[in-house]
């Protein structure tokens, strides 16, 4: 009778102790921390320019959270603790201000889509463009959700450009939560062929492994991409800062080594 | 693994036991020595979130406790902060979804206790919160330690309704399943690896332990 007794006793100041360990590091805030929502075509360079924004300002901490820009927006309507939104197109950030969710949007880069398959399938992506879509050696098209990704809008948009395409391919279209996803799909050959994002090949092993094309953007609408700063932002001056960054020459730079153009 | 996604997942499924010990032992109590005709209802619904998918509970409290609902109104008066995308929305998310778990354990271990040894207790005058403490609690032990460490791993394997209530904020609400979704998207597969084999471990040694114990002869 006295073994559960104990282990109990045992399990709760376990218990106890833990909880009570966790809750230190959060009484000692001696760098600010600012939690972003970025579209996930701006993964990679993100990554690049929270380090570089860092460097110059080590009291601030950047928290990168990559997602779908759609699923971003609903959650900031909900008023989620993000204190910048990098989104992966113009209407979010602005659909944002009309409901007085901000009031300073920006834009910041301009994206480009790309045709992606390994290259050990063969498929010889570049030469072929997007008529390699019907071919019968693919089954699985990856692309991001049109619903709440920009990137997989733009590649609805560019399939429907050629005549006759849509119909035949929309049985092979798999949907990925957002881009990075739709990158992973093809990486992983789970679909044969993604349309995602340019700036997804630059920061990953894609680049190696991959034949590929960027689609020409007379087949979709520009992807001009806008940032917002949330009413709610914690800390103004500080995402002032990393914003200023962002549109700095040497965050433009950055931006462009990972296929972004000026916006 | 990541550090903070490890100790916010601890955090979580630590905090998430607490609250579920502290109410689903009396709750658990109740359920197993009630004669009242409604117990059947209230069995169905706290075992509700058992089967109910995710996505359900997800949505729900994310309408009930978002800024312009009644009880994120109230949540914003009292302590300042919204519900959904923070810590506390998924300590909320986490004791309900996991409520069941932790449950359905103690009532098993509650009703297997010879109810003769619990009257003989009360008749020899000893309150009826003593005898739950001297007589039930321990005849009952490996229900009770089932349903802890099935909650506490359950909690730290939870996926769909955290990343819908709190979205996927480092720190705040990445947990550790919810850090090898990311990991993969990010085609990180080492990393992702790392924790899931972790996680396989964890879940794996926490099954051995409540079959072990629950293969124990009572210690009487």
């Amino acid at each position: 009778m006295n073994i559960p007794r104990s282990a109990l006793l045992i399990l709760c100041c376990v218990l106890s102790a833990c909880d009570r360990s966790q809750n230190q590091p959060q009484n000692q805030p001696q760098t600010l921390t600012l939690n972003i929502a970025v579209a996930a075509s701006v993964r990679y360079a993100c990554d690049e320019l929270v380090l570089s924004f860092q460097k110059a300002n080590p009291g601030v901490q950047i928290k990168p959270t990559y997602g779908a820009s759609g699923t971003f927006y609903a959650q900031l309507r909900q008023q989620a603790p993000f204190d910048l939104f990098l989104s992966a197109d113009s209407e979010y950030p602005e659909q944002m201000l009309k409901q007085g969710l901000t009031d300073a949007v920006f834009p910041y880069a301009r994206g480009r889509l790309l045709l992606w398959a390994r290259r050990s399938a063969g498929l010889n992506v570049a030469n072929r463009g997007l008529e390699v879509l019907t071919d019968p050696a693919v089954s699985r098209i990856a692309i991001a959700n049109p619903d709440t990704a920009p990137y997989g809008r733009a590649a609805l948009e560019a399939i429907r450009s050629v005549a006759g395409l849509e119909e035949k391919v929309s049985g092979k279209l798999v949907q990925a939560e957002n881009v990075g996803q739709a990158a992973q799909f093809t990486q992983s050959g789970a679909a044969q062929v993604g349309i995602f994002a340019e700036s997804l090949i630059v920061g990953s092993d894609l680049n190696e492994t991959g034949d590929w094309l960027v689609i020409s953007d007379s087949l979709y609408s520009p992807i001009r991409q806008f940032g917002a700063i949330p009413s709610w932002c914690r800390d103004r001056s500080s995402t002032e800062a990393f914003r200023d960054f962002l549109l700095s020459e040497e965050g433009q730079a950055i931006l462009e080594k990972y296929g972004f153009s000026a916006p | 693994m990541d550090p903070t996604a490890l100790s916010l997942t601890l955090k979580l499924a630590t905090a998430t036991t607490l609250i579920l010990v502290l109410t689903g032992l009396p709750l658990a109590w109740w359920l197993s020595t009630t004669q009242w005709r409604g117990r059947a209802l209230v069995e169905a619904l706290v075992t509700l979130p058992m089967i109910l998918p995710p996505t359900v509970l997800g949505f729900y409290l994310l309408i009930y406790t978002g800024p312009d609902s009644t009880v994120g109104g109230l949540w914003n008066q009292m302590m300042g902060t919204t519900l959904p995308f923070r810590f506390e929305g998924i300590l909320l998310a986490s004791v309900l979804f996991n409520l069941p778990f932790v449950l359905r354990p103690f009532v098993t271990g509650f009703s297997g206790v010879d109810r003769r040894l619990l009257e003989a207790s009360w008749c020899l005058g000893v309150s009826r919160v003593s005898t739950f403490f001297r007589i039930a609690l321990p005849l009952a032990w490996t229900g009770v330690v089932s349903g802890i460490v099935i909650g506490f791993a359950h909690t730290v394997g939870e996926f769909g309704v955290v990343l819908m209530m709190g979205g996927n904020i480092p720190g705040e609400t990445r947990t550790l399943s919810i850090q090898i979704y990311d990991d993969v998207q990010a085609m990180r597969y080492d990393e992702a690896g790392q924790t899931a084999g972790w996680l396989l471990a964890f879940s794996f040694i926490c099954l051995c332990v409540v079959s072990s114990i629950q293969r124990r002869p009572l210690s009487t």
